[in-house]
């Protein structure tokens, strides 16, 4: 009942906001639906949070072994949780930007919005692999309409990425499928299934491209940074905040469960990538003028961080990687929302032009910093908690120790670096002497201090009691390391 | 008398339409604004009544037979052939022998009814020639323009060039077997090299109807030439009606020849796909564009067919009925936008989103539909395709087949790319759209995004079989 809600309900009204021609109307309905989705997924954290209303199965294309079938498990709770709370915020922060099609936009935000709950909730590969490709195609059109000057080439290239890897994850399901002794497309055979240790190799990486470029991972990531400045920030916020997942949510749920073998085996290299692309997207980082692209590659490092940890194999880093999904996802929002409102008022993203803002804007300061210091994961905020287990579980990985140690002085190089870039840009923007863009700046509105604040409570919130998200994510996390023993295939070689 | 009404229905449909419309010309004539409408319902009524009165046999000695499936096939025929006449109104409209143009498009349709339905090689050939001789015709419609004659030239000789092969192959098999009947003719099959010979010959007629490469060469000319009602008509209906004839050749009558003719079909498939996105890459103009990715698409169908199975067969019809839709939309926009402006280009469609916002979403829903991209019905078409061919086929197969995907995915998102890109000088003015067509363009969209989600509509063509 849960799952099919979150879906229906932002499809259903974004298709009726195809028709609201009036731009005001149809703005105060996208938040209203955004808000009654918010309701339903809080009513499934704690009322209705049992098994009959978390979970349901349908007929659908039943002739090749596929079904209708969703469920709102621990990780799912939380990325719901996530995507119900951002459009929302995303809807009230960006109140006064200007649309053309106001109606199209919204519209697509929230078809935007159905995709992504389907992809959190589906327990069937086809439906994912449809979720997955339906999330896709409202932010094409959302970065290629409302985007900024190069958006035409810049999506371009990210919905070929994209679809490239997509294709090829279809490949391995059609393959997974194939094999399954009852040609099911159910995620419970998918896990039953025990590939032999020779074909779970190649069937891994064609997983894994199409996460990878999600995430996106390095070598994969070059369509990020251009597709993130380029759309308009209310997608991007999407786009970061919360499309991202899919990715790691396709590792967690997808990947390593069902080809357990051939997970470990690549386990190095792909944390050898993760851990190249977090120095990596560091160093650019710190070079960075334009604050979009900035937050684009902390994000990259950020992302590497998490997918290092799923491979680390353990359970502290399944759990700190669910957690941290969603606590990226509110800190990340709240900083895109500051360069929104940064980039409407003054007209620039360039560090280089902006200066001294504290003494003009000190509420929006404040926000500010706070935000940028929970993105890295400084104690008291939510990212804390999961940053902490997951260097945890990088110490304790499934590989030699060497390695162990190898991979987490790198990773431990991104926080040290993060720091560095993160502190030099709120050095640049709100200290300093004032330039002549911020000579007349005034300070945020009351519709961003609203989101601000319910962001901030969250970040205070999560970084005082991270039990909440822990207690979510325990059994599940648990579950799923069990499904990736792989001892007993070890012993028999 | 009553048997041959019922199994015969469909043609006697449309022999009857032919007739009617002969009348009309020779009695008095009616004005195109009068003709075209009525024709139009009398496709509809047509297409209507495809789904009762149906039922299964054979007549003339087993030379014609039907079943549902068949019927099924030929009401997707019936379907395209409307929508083309909806779509296509404004060239239509403007034709001086509008009559003579049905006339000629029924009489292919019924050419291909009787294909589909024969059971005998002998009807075959001949209803092959009826189905082929009037698009022939058709294709040099545009009477002023020399493209077109040139189109209609080209594909009359490569017709010609097939139907001689065909009918080579034909009688090389009645000489190896002695026989002509589709229902005789497997027990007698045993793969002896004369056999083969003459399979092949069979196959390379199949593969020049269904423009498989390498015999695709006329395909680009005749499309870019013809008027695109005519394109329409060959890209959609004839090669519906061939794939489905081939595939029930292949799985009834060759099946004796299976390893034959199974690694024939993947290498074509490849082969074929290849070259059709390869071409499609760097088309300019629409019409050749949408007939390299219509070459690109019959690989798909190929792999589709080689799974020589149940679901195979539902797959391919499944996948046809999504093409008539997808196809057409495409060509719809195309004809809506070439009757009124008369550009055909790839490049003056920039910006068409910001004049025209309707053509510009169903172009971008059509070529969506095309590259198989969720959640449009193209998706689930090459999906039941995919599975079909990954029950037999080795999977590189299939990830060449993934591969070819993303290759069409970059030619048709060039093409939705420059749709709504909005720099242009001289953009597409707004076009008004007349409600019939507008009408036959929302069908089309709403077959794209419902008919993969329905999913009791391959469960129902999985039933007719």
């Amino acid at each position: 009942m849960i799952p099919v809600l979150l879906i229906l309900l932002p499809l259903l009204t974004g298709l009726v906001t195809f028709f609201i021609k009036d731009e005001k109307t149809a703005r105060s309905w996208a938040l209203l639906a955004s808000v009654a989705t918010l309701a339903v997924s809080l009513l499934g954290l704690t009322v209705m949070n049992d098994d009959t209303h978390l979970s349901h199965k349908a007929q659908w294309l039943q002739t090749i072994g596929s079904s209708f079938s969703v469920k709102v498990d621990g990780m799912g709770q939380l990325l719901c949780l996530l995507t119900a709370i951002s459009f929302p915020l995303i809807f009230v922060s960006t109140w006064h930007s200007q649309y053309k099609k106001a109606n199209n936009f919204f519209a697509l935000m929230l078809l935007g919005q159905a995709g992504l709950m389907g992809v959190f909730v589906a327990m069937d590969a086809l439906l994912f692999y449809f979720f997955w490709e339906l999330a896709l195609i409202p932010m094409y059109f959302l970065a290629s309409q409302w985007g900024g000057e190069r958006r035409i080439k810049a999506t371009f290239k990210f919905f070929i990425y994209t679809f490239v890897g997509s294709v090829l994850m279809l490949v391995g399901i059609l393959y997974l499928q194939s094999q399954t002794p009852d040609h099911s497309f159910s995620l419970q055979s998918f896990y039953n299934l025990g590939l032999p240790v020779r074909t779970q190799s190649w069937v891994f990486w064609l997983f894994f491209v199409a996460f990878a470029v999600k995430m996106p991972v390095w070598p994969f990531h070059t369509w990020q940074p251009d597709a993130y400045e380029q759309s308009p920030t209310a997608t991007t916020m999407v786009l970061s905040g919360i499309m991202v997942k899919m990715g790691l949510l396709g590792v967690i749920r997808w990947l390593l469960p069902v080809l357990p073998f051939a997970s470990w085996q690549n386990g190095d290299t792909v944390m050898t990538m993760a851990v190249i692309g977090i120095v990596y997207a560091s160093l650019i980082a710190i070079r960075s003028d334009d604050i979009k692209r900035l937050i684009a590659y902390s994000s990259i490092a950020h992302i590497g961080l998490m997918c290092m940890a799923l491979f680390a194999e353990n359970k502290s880093g399944m759990q700190g990687v669910m957690i941290q999904m969603f606590n990226h996802g509110i800190n990340i929002i709240g900083l895109w929302i500051m360069v929104e409102v940064i980039e409407r008022q003054y007209g620039t993203r360039k560090l280089s032009e902006l200066g001294g803002l504290a003494q003009k804007a000190p509420v929006m300061a404040i926000f500010f910093v706070i935000v940028a210091l929970a993105n890295i994961a400084l104690p008291l905020t939510n990212a804390f908690a999961g940053e902490f287990l997951m260097f945890n579980s990088l110490l304790s990985a499934k590989t030699s120790y060497l390695y162990a140690i190898l991979f987490t002085v790198f990773a431990g190089m991104g926080i040290i670096l993060a720091a560095v870039y993160t502190l030099n840009m709120i050095r640049k923007i709100f200290f300093g002497e004032l330039t002549t863009v911020t000579a007349n700046a005034q300070d945020i509105k009351l519709n961003e201090k609203l989101a601000m604040g319910v962001i901030v409570i969250l970040i205070f919130w999560f970084g005082v009691y991270p039990q909440g998200l822990l207690n979510i994510t325990d059994e599940l996390s648990q579950v799923l390391v069990n499904k990736m023993d792989i001892s007993h295939l070890l012993r028999k070689q | 008398m009553n048997e041959f009404l019922t199994l015969m229905k469909s043609e006697l449909l449309v022999t009857a339409i032919i007739f009617l419309l002969l009348f009309i010309k020779i009695s008095k004539g009616l004005k195109n604004e009068s003709l075209l409408p009525l024709v139009q319902v009398l496709l509809l009524v047509n297409f209507v009544l495809g789904f009762f009165f149906n039922s299964e046999g054979s007549l003339f000695g087993d030379m014609f037979t039907t079943s549902s499936l068949i019927a099924f096939q030929k009401s997707i025929l019936n379907l395209a052939v409307y929508l083309i006449s909806l779509l296509c109104a404004g060239w239509l409209k403007k034709t001086q022998h509008l009559a003579e143009f049905f006339l000629l498009m029924l009489s292919a349709l019924l050419g291909m009814f009787l294909m589909i339905s024969s059971d005998n090689l002998l009807i075959f050939y001949l209803s092959l020639e009826l189905a082929t001789i009037p698009v022939a015709a058709m294709a040099n419609f545009d009477l002023d323009k020399k493209r077109s004659s040139e189109g209609a030239m080209k594909m009359i000789l490569s017709s010609a060039f097939s139907s001689g092969i065909l009918l080579f192959g034909i009688s090389l098999l009645y000489g190896a077997t002695g026989t002509v009947s589709f229902n005789e003719l497997p027990g007698l099959l045993d793969g002896s090299p004369l056999q083969i010979l003459a399979f092949i010959f069979l196959f390379t007629a199949f593969a020049f109807k269904l423009s498989i490469v390498p015999f695709h060469l006329w395909t680009a000319d005749v499309y870019e030439g013809s008027p695109i009602a005519v394109t329409a008509f060959l890209s959609v209906v004839s090669k519906g009606a061939v794939a489905f004839i081939f595939m029930s050749t292949l799985y009834k009558v060759f099946q004796p020849m299976l390893d034959t003719w199974y690694i024939l079909l993947v290498i074509l498939a490849v082969a074929t796909m290849l070259t059709g996105n390869l071409f499609a890459l760097r088309q300019q103009n629409i019409k050749r564009f949408l007939a390299f990715s219509s070459i690109a698409q019959v690989g798909f169908i190929l792999a589709g067919i080689s799974s020589n199975d149940k679901i195979g067969t539902s797959a391919v019809v499944y996948f046809v009925l999504i093409y008539v839709f997808s196809n057409l939309a495409a060509f719809g926009v195309a004809a809506v936008i070439s009757g009124q402006t008369g550009k055909e280009n790839i490049d003056d469609y920039k910006g068409l989103y910001k004049t025209n916002p309707f053509l510009g979403w169903i172009l971008a829903l059509a070529l969506f539909s095309l590259a198989g991209v969720p959640p449009t019905a193209g998706f689930f078409g090459k999906l039941f395709l995919l599975t079909a061919a990954g029950s037999t086929a080795a999977y590189w197969f299939i990830t060449v087949a993934a591969l070819n995907m993303i290759i069409s995915l970059y030619y048709y998102l060039r093409v939705v790319r420059a749709v709504f890109m909005d720099k242009n000088e001289q953009p597409i003015e707004k076009i008004e759209i007349s409600p019939s067509v507008k009408m036959a363009l929302i069908i089309c969209g709403a077959g794209i995004v419902l008919l993969g989600l329905l999913s009791w509509v391959f469960e129902h063509i999985e039933s007719l079989q």
